[in-house]
């Protein structure tokens, strides 16, 4: 009798096998007779349907989303790449035949519209972490490297503060390369080594540390700048929150959204960041990232 | 004199760029649509194309699937698109794809080196 | 193939499924049934509902909800239906289940059963 009884259960427990696992394309076999187990066998492959159904209609909406993201994106970006093409071909004219004022004028659009291009990659970013439709490539990366080339870039800009920059790599093995996606990593730096120029002060200092310990990979960046209030410590990675201490010409360039998106990539790779600032004197990040990130 | 085709549906993308790229000295052909692409291709000799995505007559994506069918000798592509699309890493891999450039995060100067660094 | 509400004999009202169902097509039916319960329950009589299901094809997840709310929902007295093969005959009975109206709601083994149950 048990063995009839397990028999005549068996195909059930195969499509409960499968369905642990994510898997819910089998259907039930159902037999032409009708008997106590019927309405069992029938409500399993009920619930199956049921579940493909709404499996099939979740990926439909993530889809759309994903397809409004783009566009949105494409919207958003064309007028204001135009404009940045044409200020740029103005503004290099010959200076005679542009009269000066006309010129510094120009050139303060065209910062702000760098800005806005800014802030609309900067959101976009932001948007897709938090819709779960943000696509990591990852790959070995020569985050060292990453580092050097965001340095370069922000030379200018820190040379006009005099600021000195140093990057310390102690222990860390010479050709060491971390599974991430660089692009995302490179945001992530770039961010938070730009935040150090911005609010530095004169003759100042950018001291950048990475090390390892046995699972994590750290890096410290710190600024002698203006520091964060402490009644501001804890709003910092909110959306669009700028500091009471930020002056109004340096608030103007800043969006807001750079720690957001620091924030959501280093939650999405199950790292941590941590801060330490004092007013006037200075702020240093920390960022912890597991060297094996588990992309699931 | 090196011959660009540019592919652009935009009139004040295309006319920003092909006056840019005429003062440095190469020969732009203009295409409103995929479509229109194709014929420059079919009747002259390019050394580089510029392809956006978005267009309303013939896609970018529709353009390439074409421009595989026809030409022995296959012009390198470069895209040029404000539009970020979920398998743009898989794009840029294709064959004779040779960048995904996002127009709004360039600037003029940057591209025209690129694009020199291309057609050689 | 379309479903069918007509009001017949001793002013039934009869709906007839046929073909694949979802929500829109069971909503049509729920709604003209409605409209027939109006007039009946106006004229004070009591408002029995056949459901014919020896044409239905299949039936999504949202014809079924729809069809819990409207069993939950409307104002009858009884409904019975008749017609189902194996498998839409213990789908019905979920239904009926889900519903939580087991006491007014009958599967019957044949249209001549079910309307003796519904006069009864």
């Amino acid at each position: 009798m048990a063995t009839l009884l397990k028999n005549k259960l068996a195909p059930l427990i195969d499509i409960f096998a499968k369905a642990s696992i994510g898997d819910f394309s089998s259907d039930v076999p159902i037999a032409k007779k009708e008997d106590e187990f019927t309405p069992v066998f029938i409500g399993v492959q009920v619930m199956l349907e049921v579940i493909r159904e709404q499996i099939s209609a979740l990926k439909e909406a993530d889809l759309r989303k994903s397809e409004f993201l783009s566009m949105a994106a494409h919207e958003l970006r064309t007028p204001l790449g135009k404009m940045s093409w044409r200020l740029e071909t103005l503004l290099e004219e010959n200076s005679q035949s542009l009269q000066i004022t006309v010129k510094n004028e120009l050139q303060i659009i065209y910062q702000n519209l760098l800005r806005n291009i800014e802030l609309v990659n900067d959101l976009l970013s932001v948007s897709r972490v938090e819709l779960g439709q943000t696509v990591e490539n990852p790959r070995y990366t020569n985050i060292v490297a990453v580092i050097k080339s965001i340095l370069k870039l922000i030379e200018n800009e820190a040379n006009k503060d005099k600021l000195s920059l140093s990057l310390q790599t102690n222990n860390l093995p010479k050709n060491f390369k971390l599974y991430i996606d660089p692009i995302h990593f490179s945001q992530v730096m770039q961010n938070l080594v730009s935040n150090a120029v911005k609010y530095n002060r004169r003759n100042g200092t950018i001291k950048i540390k990475v090390w390892k310990t046995e699972n994590y990979l750290h890096i410290s960046i710190a600024d002698t700048g203006i520091g964060i209030a402490k009644k501001d410590q804890k709003k910092i990675f909110r959306k669009f929150f700028r500091g009471s201490n930020v002056s109004e010409s340096k608030a103007a360039t800043s969006v807001g959204l750079g720690l957001v998106m620091v924030k959501s990539y280093i939650k999405m790779w199950a790292g941590k960041i941590r801060f330490n600032s004092n007013l006037d004197k200075g702020t240093v990040f920390n960022l912890d990232i597991p060297l094996n990130i588990s992309y699931t | 004199m090196k011959k660009i085709l540019l592919v652009e549906d935009d009139s004040e993308y295309r006319t920003l760029l092909s006056k840019k790229l005429k003062t440095l000295g190469y020969f732009i052909y203009e295409a409103k649509s995929g479509q229109e692409g194709l014929q420059y291709l079919k009747s002259s000799v390019i050394d580089l194309i510029l392809l956006d995505l978005v267009m309303l007559k013939m896609d970018g994506l529709k353009f390439y699937q074409f421009y595989k069918k026809i030409s022995q000798n296959k012009t390198p592509i470069l895209i040029l698109s404000n539009i970020v699309l979920s398998d743009k890493d898989k794009i840029s891999k294709k064959k004779y794809i040779v960048d995904y450039i996002i127009k709004s995060n360039i600037n003029l100067d940057s591209l025209t080196e690129r694009i020199k660094t291309f057609i050689n | 193939m379309s479903n069918k509400v007509i009001l017949g004999k001793n002013d039934i009202i009869f709906n007839i499924y046929q073909g694949d169902q979802t929500t829109t097509t069971v909503a049509n039916v729920v709604s003209k049934t409605r409209n027939i319960i109006e007039i009946l329950r106006r004229k004070k009589q009591p408002v029995y509902i056949l459901a014919d299901l020896s044409k239905m094809g299949k039936s999504n997840f949202g014809s079924r909800l729809e069809s819990v709310e409207a069993l939950k929902t409307m104002r009858y007295n009884k409904v019975a239906l008749f017609g189902a093969n194996l498998f839409v005959k213990h789908l019905a009975n979920f239904i009926i289940i889900a519903s939580g109206r087991q006491n007014k709601i009958k599967y019957c083994n044949s249209k001549d059963e079910a309307i003796k149950w519904l006069l009864y």
